[in-house]
């Protein structure tokens, strides 16, 4: 939501799965409100697990993760799912329900939030003509393509008006002319104010669409450009 | 969470599974059957028995050498007994005709025995709640011209000995099917939760509350229990009837017509509503595990 602050901090995390290498050592970062950011790095560095500790599903061994300053790891358990609205993620396998059509998995977040049934169908069909699937709507998810589904589940990344966008490799099984559709989706969703970031392994994208990016290697956070 | 969608939920979860909603529902009636059943034949055994015992009867058997004034003396300390009613003399000749009167199918047999020593008896009855001291006992039995005091305590005491068993097995009984009834809900849950695994792992990273997570499920074991309920007291019922429709076909057994009864209402309701309570424990426990599990 763009009238939360979004403000993503990392202090000096540690972080380790077992007796495995370290996922993070001593890494930082700091996201701002509004930013696009892109976030890159070879498979098992630890993109999904620094979006694993934004959401607070895994604890730092060490450091701190705040968001909206507030200590994640603080949180309590009755304060978690409020805490998991101010995100929207969209999945690179989608996560989305196969049986329900595509308005009923958009619907999802706002009903979780306790909304009107009326007013979550209009909010529903008012994204849908905004990012232009109306068509879509009365469709089961099953028989969607996988570029449509990538759309509805950016549409139910974003319907609740989250304060962040985290985007998991979304652009991953795409072909290139839907990767650079869900692209301009999120860069449009970016301008109202809400922050995205993206997971990528596309460099290609991240060339054609230059934003901040950053690279995790040997368990740190590191920048690229800025 | 909006009621339309929490039903909507319910609807989905009980579709997504259905032949394991109706499998879960089948057995837990079943369940409760054998429960009701049980239940209906001990309450309506105590009812019985507690009829039959309403009233003490006891029965002074003399001496065929008894004199006048022995009768006269028993019968005065009857009379002495507290809580004594319906004093009656019976005479051999009275005894006969009873006799022939209570096996009118077998009157002809009857002539042929040799009817003529009966003894002459006094029957006496305590009010309800009154029993016959054993000193009173004692003292009536070793009255001249008193040959045995019937009073079927032996009877009482075995009626009295059989419920204290029926209690123990009963008790354990009830407990094996209730535990076994929360058990079938909780799995039938169990199954429903598997069967939407990633339903509720996508509710639960979309900022889903567990009881939000939870209602859905807590509903249906509660819905599975009252129509567990509902269907059990519907097979009880058929077969009260069909039971009773057997008792009443034969002459000997249709006094017990008047006797035996099904649950009345107020109890119907209070199964259907113990049985709703036993689906939400189960479901709350199916759903707890799963819950404390998840992670976004």
């Amino acid at each position: 939501m763009a009238s939360l602050a979004a403000q993503i901090q990392f202090q000096q995390i540690v972080k380790s799965y077992q007796k495995k290498q370290p996922v993070f050592h001593q890494a930082n970062l700091e996201v701002r409100s509004g930013e696009f950011l892109y976030l890159t790095g070879a498979s098992g560095s630890g993109k999904t697990t620094l979006f694993r500790l934004l959401m607070g599903a895994e604890a730092p061994d060490s450091g701190q993760v705040n968001f909206a300053g507030k200590n994640v790891a603080s949180l309590k358990l009755r304060e978690r799912p409020y805490h998991l609205r101010s995100f929207g993620v969209v999945f690179q396998d989608y996560k989305l329900l196969p049986h329900k059509t595509a308005k009923d998995n958009i619907s999802i977040p706002l009903l979780i939030k306790g909304e009107p049934l009326d007013e979550v169908s209009q909010k529903v069909d008012d994204l849908a003509a905004r990012l232009g699937f109306t068509h879509l709507l009365s469709s089961k998810v099953a028989s969607l393509s996988g570029g449509e589904q990538q759309l509805i589940a950016i549409a139910r990344a974003y319907v609740h008006n989250p304060a962040v966008i985290l985007a998991d490799e979304p652009t991953a099984n795409l072909d290139n002319q839907t990767a650079e559709n869900t692209l301009d989706i999120l860069r449009k969703i970016n301008q109202g104010g809400t922050t995205v970031v993206l997971a990528t392994h596309n460099l290609d994208l991240i060339k054609r669409h230059p934003a901040r990016t950053l690279l995790i290697r040997q368990a740190k956070i590191l920048e690229v450009n800025r | 969470m909006n009621r339309s969608i929490l039903f909507q939920q319910v609807k989905d979860n009980i579709k997504a599974h259905l032949a394991t909603t109706l499998g879960g529902l089948l057995t837990a009636t079943c369940a409760l059957v054998l429960l009701g059943v049980f239940v209906l034949v001990y309450v309506n055994l105590i009812d019985i028995t507690n009829n039959f015992f309403h009233q003490s009867h006891y029965s002074v058997f003399l001496k065929p050498t008894q004199k006048t004034v022995d009768r006269e003396a028993v019968n005065s300390r009857i009379r002495e007994v507290p809580g004594v009613i319906n004093i009656q003399l019976i005479s051999p000749k009275q005894s006969k005709q009873d006799l022939l009167q209570s096996f009118e199918g077998t009157k002809a047999v009857l002539e042929k025995i040799n009817l003529k020593n009966l003894p002459w008896v006094i029957d006496f009855s305590l009010e309800a709640g009154v029993e016959l001291s054993v000193q009173n006992a004692d003292a009536l039995s070793r009255m001249a011209g008193v040959d045995e005091l019937f009073y079927g305590r032996e009877t009482k005491d075995q009626v009295e000995t059989f419920f204290q068993i029926a209690n123990f097995i009963g008790l354990f009984l009830v407990a094996l099917l209730v535990i076994a009834i929360l058990y079938i809900i909780q799995n039938t849950i169990m199954l429903g939760i598997r069967s939407r695994a990633k339903e509720i792992e996508v509710l639960n990273v979309l900022g889903a509350t567990p009881s939000f997570i939870q209602l859905p499920f807590l509903i249906e074991g509660a819905l599975i229990g009252i129509f567990s309920g509902l269907s059990s007291l519907g097979v009880m019922y058929l077969l009260y009837r069909f039971l009773l429709a057997g008792v009443t076909f034969s002459p000997a057994t249709y006094g017990l017509v008047e006797m035996v009864h099904f649950f009345d209402l107020p109890q119907q309701l209070l199964t259907v509503a113990v049985m709703a309570v036993m689906g939400l424990i189960s479901s709350g426990l199916a759903t707890r595990k799963i819950l404390l599990d998840l992670k976004p």
